[in-house]
């Protein structure tokens, strides 16, 4: 492709873009690094550990071999670095600053973590001997071998579709095959066709239900072979336990979450879901999205297997970081938190923010506390817990919900109830519906810019009624901006002392942006509780 | 002024697929235009409703709001609503001219682009012909997606009426997918996710209904997937091994069906039965593949250039994106429009070293 580019990337934008940062050199940091550099983007990559981990992927036109060659041809663009000493790292603006060891200090734009997820442990309680489905470990041809998924937890897809591959090749290379689970694993398009195959190939199924399949090791010589006994009682033939007496048992599994590197799970605090893998269990972060903007994370640290899922993942993840990095160049003068003199760098913001935006400046005179415009999403986090109250939104200010307070005083002869909604669910549902006209809604950026302050204020002025609407938990655009508005709601209840049985005058409810009938409900039944009146 | 005089990428479809590639290559300075065939951005995924029950179940649904707030207000983004593609000419190597037409009053519209992305979407499969199972007929068997509607209208009743009886409903999963007799012998991959999302959403509102997927294999991994399934045993969803073949309608308007259970046949008596249709290829996927100059694979999805390369085509500097290569959920969908932009990206930059 030596054509000019029919469309020039960097028409509009800057100059050229900082480089990427790839903590990992196993696959998935190399699909990564690939990704990056195919759209343009230096990257220099920190090698963790000497060995590579294989992804599985068992599509039937899948060529593996070329594959890797293509991967490892990518070092040749990348700048590799084994840091002496521990790496650490923290924000600097739009920037990270990032220490591979004491003297060597470097600053990149955007970080991938894809280092770490060891996918060959083995339950405890299976015994030795049994080992890792993994693309790299075939059985030896001809023999009897038995694979066990979904044991205690579901298996990850591809390392089941990895067995059943080995099922089949086993079988025809004139063993006996055997697959021990709960579901057969086909959610990929050729999934079927393979789980077909496998049965015509004279692979046999067994599927277990409550009773988890037993494991021993084969009396005949345990010593000298990995032989296994297993039972298992199948669901569907209803009968006894049958025993299977087979040369080699391999165990189809997760990754485990242990093995994720330390410094990935400090910097993405927020992202670590409730299995200790990177990305958190929110909508918001997938694809190797992460709410510290500018920070990505791929593969089996994000407990993903799947060689074609993590290569998505990696070329999402790249797109986006390039987007990011073309935001903060636009952003540069940009100010999006306003910060005053009486900041006593308590850090509070800088620990809270989701995003990850605030950055701590060390300076000869005085330090500082700023936020990348570019990294700031506007959730107003900071805003509502600087203890000092010295910060402010710049496109939502303090003033505006003023003057909303201002307008429900002038009408609180009517007694109206204050709605608070974040913009980004109830803000869009209410777009839709029409509001009773005793109802005053304000649009917040994020539910979790409704201090506590504001629910006095809002008090003070007379109305019936606050309810505060968030998104639903674990959809909040801004991690945890909606538990923080309902954590605001209960400890101002805690203050007013409601009894039990009343109707507390203040609420807090989460909705979903296509949810507007719903939501019109919650509306309508929480100003009838306040009025006292019946349904 | 002409706003399509500087070449854009155009992208055919403005479902949740279409809306990330444009979202993803527009926040990376490039323009595009995006044509949908309906009034409205958003495809399939507009009309279903949300499964969140104390926190949200991850159904990805309500993302679409986002993606149309952004791709609607972006400057470089612009819509065509209502609007299909008419031809696709290649007057040089690295340029289309696409001709699109306005359904409604017919004019047509040239735009000249430099690339163009298919994210046109599948069609859930109609059950009809699966006459065993009388949709259409009996009144109480409906899909999975117009239960969605009836959900995200706040209109459970209009449905299962106003009684506070408990109800019982069930969920036959792999309708129209795993099924070589229709030719559809692969996984829609989204249908079990849903099913179980539904089933707990379900059980918020009516703790005392008794609900039952009938599967042939759950297909739950995934990042917080799996939970669904604890989350369904915890909350008493009866989940059973084998979809019955039959439903029979009664006079009371309840449906009998016949399960194994154990070796004997056990009769069980439903109220509402849900059946978890699969994603099929849309039914004109042909006039799209030969206007792109692409192929379709045995199911009538379109062919990407392989497992290595699932989002570029045959022909250069034309892509897919989303569910017309293939089923996919809502996650994998935008995972996957993502791969596609970067794909874009990678091309136009020059900067693409040919794959294999
Ligand atoms: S929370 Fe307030 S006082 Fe503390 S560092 Fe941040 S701005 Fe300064
Ligand atoms: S408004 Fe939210 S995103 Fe912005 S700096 Fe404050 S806490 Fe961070
Ligand atoms: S359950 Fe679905 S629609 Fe509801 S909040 Fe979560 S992702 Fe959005
Ligand atoms: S996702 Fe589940 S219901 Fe859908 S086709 Fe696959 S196995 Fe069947």
């Amino acid at each position: 492709m030596n054509q000019k580019p029919a469309v020039s990337l960097n028409r509009d934008y800057m100059p050229t873009l900082p480089a990427a940062l790839v903590i990992g050199d196993g696959q998935s940091g190399l699909l990564s690094a690939k990704a990056l550099t195919d759209i343009g983007i230096a990257v220099t990559m920190v090698k963790t550990r000497p060995d590579g981990r294989t992804l599985h992927c068992s599509a039937p036109d899948f060529d593996r071999q070329g594959f890797e060659k293509s991967l490892r041809s990518v070092l040749q663009e990348v700048e590799l670095v084994e840091p002496q000493g521990a790496v650490s790292m923290r924000r600097m603006g739009d920037d990270f600053e990032v220490r591979f060891g004491a003297r060597n200090v470097r600053t990149f734009g955007c970080v991938f973590f894809t280092s770490g997820a060891d996918m060959t442990t083995v339950p405890s309680d299976l015994p030795e001997g049994v080992a890792a489905v993994s693309p790299d470990r075939v059985p030896a041809p001809g023999t009897k071998v038995a694979f066990l998924l979904d044991y205690i937890s579901p298996s990850s897809p591809a390392a089941g579709l990895t067995a059943i591959r080995q099922a089949i090749d086993n079988a025809a290379s004139g063993g006996a095959s055997f697959v021990i689970m709960k579901h057969a694993p086909v959610a990929h398009l050729f999934g079927e066709a393979l789980y077909e195959d496998a049965k015509r190939a004279g692979v046999e199924f067994y599927r277990f239900g409550e009773t988890l399949p037993t494991v021993r090791p084969r009396p005949t010589d345990p010593s000298k072979d990995s032989g296994m006994c297993i039972s298992v009682v199948d669901v569907v033939e209803h009968g006894d336990p049958v025993t299977l007496e087979v040369d080699r048992l391999f165990y189809a599994g997760a990754p485990d979450a242990s093995s994720v590197m330390p410094l990935a799970k400090e910097v993405l605090v927020n992202d670590v879901d409730e299995e200790g893998f990177l990305l958190s269990s929110s909508v918001h972060c997938h694809s190797g999205r992460s709410f510290a903007n500018g920070v990505f994370a791929v593969g089996e640290c994000t407990g993903e297997l799947d060689l074609i899922r993590t290569a998505a993942q990696a070329a999402a993840a790249a797109a986006r970081a390039r987007s990011w990095m073309v935001r903060a160049c636009a952003r540069k003068e940009a100010e999006a938190v306003r910060f005053t003199d009486a900041c006593i760098r308590c850090m509070t913001c800088l620990r809270l923010c989701p995003h990850n935006a605030i950055s701590f400046v060390a300076g000869a005179g005085r330090s500082t506390v700023t936020a990348s415009a570019a990294a700031c999403e506007e959730c107003g986090v900071c805003v509502s817990e600087c203890p000092r109250l010295v910060l402010d939104l710049v496109f939502f200010p303090e003033a505006a919900i003023e003057s909303f307070v201002d307008e429900a005083s002038r009408i609180h002869g009517s007694r109206p109830v204050a709605v608070y909604g974040c913009q980004r669910s109830p803000g869009r549902a209410a777009s839709r519906i029409g509001l009773p006209p005793d109802v005053l809604f304000l649009t917040v950026p994020c539910a979790g810019r409704i201090s506590e302050s504001v629910l006095w204020a809002t008090m003070a002025a007379g109305v019936q009624g606050i309810l505060v609407v968030g998104c639903h938990h674990g959809n909040c655009a801004s991690n945890n901006g909606t538990d923080w508005a309902e954590a605001r709601v209960t400890a101002a209840l805690e203050k007013l002392g409601v009894p039990t049985g009343m109707q507390p005058p203040v609420q807090y409810a989460s909705v979903a942006a296509n949810e507007e009938a719903r939501f019109s409900r919650i509306v309508r039944d929480f100003c009838r509780a306040v009025r006292g009146e019946t349904t | 002024m002409d706003s399509h005089a500087q070449p854009s990428v155009v992208i055919v479809g403005g479902g949740i697929a279409g809306l990330s590639v444009a979202k993803c290559l527009s926040d990376n300075g490039l323009s595009c235009t995006l044509i949908e065939r309906e009034n409205q951005l958003g495809g399939h995924v507009r009309s279903w409703a949300c499964m969140a029950t104390d926190r949200c179940l991850r159904c990805f649904c309500c993302t679409v709001e986002d993606l149309i707030d952004v791709v609607e207000s972006s400057e470089r983004v612009s819509v065509l609503t209502g609007c299909e593609l008419e031809s696709l000419e290649r007057p040089g190597t690295n340029s289309f001219r696409v001709q699109v037409r306005n359904a409604t009053n017919g004019d047509r519209q040239p735009v000249e682009a430099a690339a163009v992305v298919i994210a046109a979407g599948f069609t859930p499969y109609d059950p009809s012909e699966k006459v065993f199972w009388g949709y259409g007929v009996h009144r109480g068997v409906v899909t999975l997606q117009e239960l969605d509607t009836l959900v995200r209208r706040d209109d459970l009743a209009g449905f299962v009426g106003e009684s506070d009886e408990p109800l019982k409903m069930a969920f036959f999963q792999c309708v129209g997918s795993r099924d070589r007799s229709i030719g559809a012998d692969y996984c829609s991959q989204y249908c079990c996710k849903a099913a179980l999302r539904m089933a707990l959403r379900l059980r918020k509102d009516k703790p005392d209904w008794e609900i039952t997927i009938f599967y042939i294999d759950l297909q739950v991994a995934g990042k917080f997937a799996g939970s669904l399934l604890s989350l369904a045993e915890e909350k008493q969803i009866r989940l059973i091994q084998g979809v019955p073949g039959e439903i029979v309608p009664r006079e009371d308007g309840t449906l009998e069906i016949l399960r194994e259970h154990k070796g004997v046949n056990v009769r069980e008596i439903y109220d509402k039965i849900v059946l978890s249709v699969g994603q099929h290829p849309l039914p004109d996927v042909s006039r799209l593949s030969s206007l792109a100059g692409l192929e379709t694979d045995r199911f009538g999805f379109l062919t990407a250039a392989g497992t290595q390369d699932p989002c570029r085509t045959r022909v250069d500097r034309v892509y897919v994106a989303g569910t017309v290569g293939g089923p996919k959920d809502i996650e994998q969908t935008v995972e996957h429009a993502g791969r596609t932009a970067a794909a874009v990206l990678a091309d136009l930059n020059g900067s693409e070293r040919t794959q294999q």
